[in-house]
């Protein structure tokens, strides 16, 4: 039991760190003609931890990364751009965890991530409803933040959510295949 | 390439600054980071940048460095700006052709500006005089009365040390592991935009196998050397208030109600 533990805890600490390194070393545009709607694969350690730990090591994993980035001064204004990518992060690996760590199975690992990605696009629909306004544009009209959630945000977080499941699953059994996890 | 991969922005020098206590610097940013929100005025701002760019002169840093550490927000401060200054309806100061500026637009570009840019002096201000050991530190002891709601907060600050430990062996192991398949003739970033995701399959798959034999060989070594989670442990550093905190609570806290309650002059 303590021995199992320990190895979970310093698991996760390694996971965090090598989120935060891929996320540095993998950065690509999603859409290559947008060059600013970036993505990276620093959510996979993320995803792969919570399904394998379970969900609230994936909490802890997405927190851990953060405090990391912030560290490093990365993010648009410093802590709100952690603050942000730790809510949508730890919600896509909470659901996952919380779905396929009991039984990881395919069926279970695929139904998890793909709740995951929905609850994360639905959550940061939300979260940038309430940040878009308060933060960069506070005159903003409601039809203008409207079109831009739905036709940039949404579709942006879908896009990455989905890029990170296919890897995640592709990852996670290849790992299985080989009894490492 | 070793430079921009660093992590954290510490510098070695002697300041005043970098003999604080870790916990009384994380919960003063934390506060103003929090409460700069509840600033209306611009003239609250402008004293509150004085006082942030009084405390990177203090912490002996460049201002080159600190502007440095703006460069990833600076596209979006650029584009938020320029987007409030000609799409704030309002009265007019400058007409040209379509491009009309409004004194509405003028002032909410330099509040949202000013506030992006404090946030991140703030952030800096505090990586740049505290280093991650002293971090981690601050940190659990400021989440360590959490137990009594049950909540790790061992785990946690143990989970936080051995990333930080492992980002720069990590780093160069990813380098190297790239290096390697590169060699080999794999493409990284080519191509459609799933061949770019699998691409790094490669790098990935090395990566996380040996992050889990070192999670085991780590636990391990620290099993047998003894180290129990949950258990009373003696400290090599030890966290003390001195004098030098509570003026730095004092000044912060003056300061920040006098940006508050202070009324607009511009």
């Amino acid at each position: 039991m303590q021995h199992k533990k320990l190895r979970a805890v310093m698991l996760a600490g390694i996971l965090a760190a090598l989120s935060f390194v891929l996320m540095r070393f993998t950065e690509f545009p999603l859409i290559p003609s947008a060059s600013f709607l970036k993505t990276d694969l620093g959510d996979i350690p993320i995803l792969i931890g919570a399904v394998y730990l379970g969900p609230f090591y994936g909490i802890g994993i997405a927190f851990t990364k953060d405090l990391l980035y912030l560290l490093s001064g990365g993010g648009g204004g410093g802590v709100l751009g952690a603050f942000i990518n730790f809510i949508a992060t730890g919600t896509f690996a909470f659901v996952c965890g919380a779905i396929a760590y009991k039984k990881k199975s395919m069926a279970n690992v695929l139904t998890g991530l793909i709740a995951g990605m929905l609850a994360m696009t639905v959550v940061m629909f939300f979260v940038n409803m309430w940040a878009v306004p308060k933060f960069w544009f506070p005159k903003i009209t409601h039809k203008d933040l409207m079109k831009y959630l739905i036709g940039i945000n949404v579709p942006f977080n879908l896009a990455k959510g989905a890029l990170d499941t296919l890897l995640t699953a592709i990852v996670f059994f290849s790992l299985r295949k080989r009894n490492k996890i | 390439m070793k430079a921009r991969f660093a992590l954290g922005q510490y510098t070695y020098t002697n300041s005043l600054l970098h003999k604080l206590d870790p916990r009384v610097k994380i919960l003063l940013v934390f506060s103003l980071v929090v409460f700069l929100f509840f600033v209306r005025t611009i003239t609250g701002y402008l004293i509150l940048f004085v006082f942030a760019c009084s405390l990177v002169v203090l912490s002996k840093n460049s201002f080159s460095s600190v502007f440095r550490s703006l460069r990833p927000i600076l596209l979006l401060l650029l584009f938020t700006a320029v987007f409030q200054i000609f799409f704030t309806p309002g009265r007019l100061i400058f007409e040209w052709r379509f491009i009309k500026i409004t004194a509405e637009g003028l002032r909410l570009a330099i509040y949202i500006s000013i506030r992006l840019i404090l946030l991140s002096f703030f952030t800096f201000i505090l990586t740049s005089t505290t280093s991650g050991i002293e971090l981690t530190d601050g940190f659990e002891a400021l989440i360590s009365p959490l137990k009594i709601f049950r909540f790790p907060s061992e785990e946690v600050s143990l989970m936080i040390s051995i990333s930080l430990r492992f980002v720069p062996v990590l780093f160069e192991e990813a380098d190297r592991i790239m290096k390697a398949q590169m060699s080999r003739g794999a493409e990284f970033n080519k191509g459609s935009l799933v061949n770019r995701a699998r691409s790094f399959l490669p790098l990935l798959l090395p990566l996380l196998l040996n992050a889990l034999s070192r999670a085991d060989r780590l636990a391990i070594a620290m099993e047998s050397r003894g180290f129990v989670i949950g258990k009373k442990r003696t400290r090599y550093r030890e966290m003390k208030l001195s004098g030098l905190d509570y003026v730095a609570i004092a000044i912060t806290v003056s300061v920040f109600v006098f940006a508050l309650v202070v009324k607009e002059i511009v």
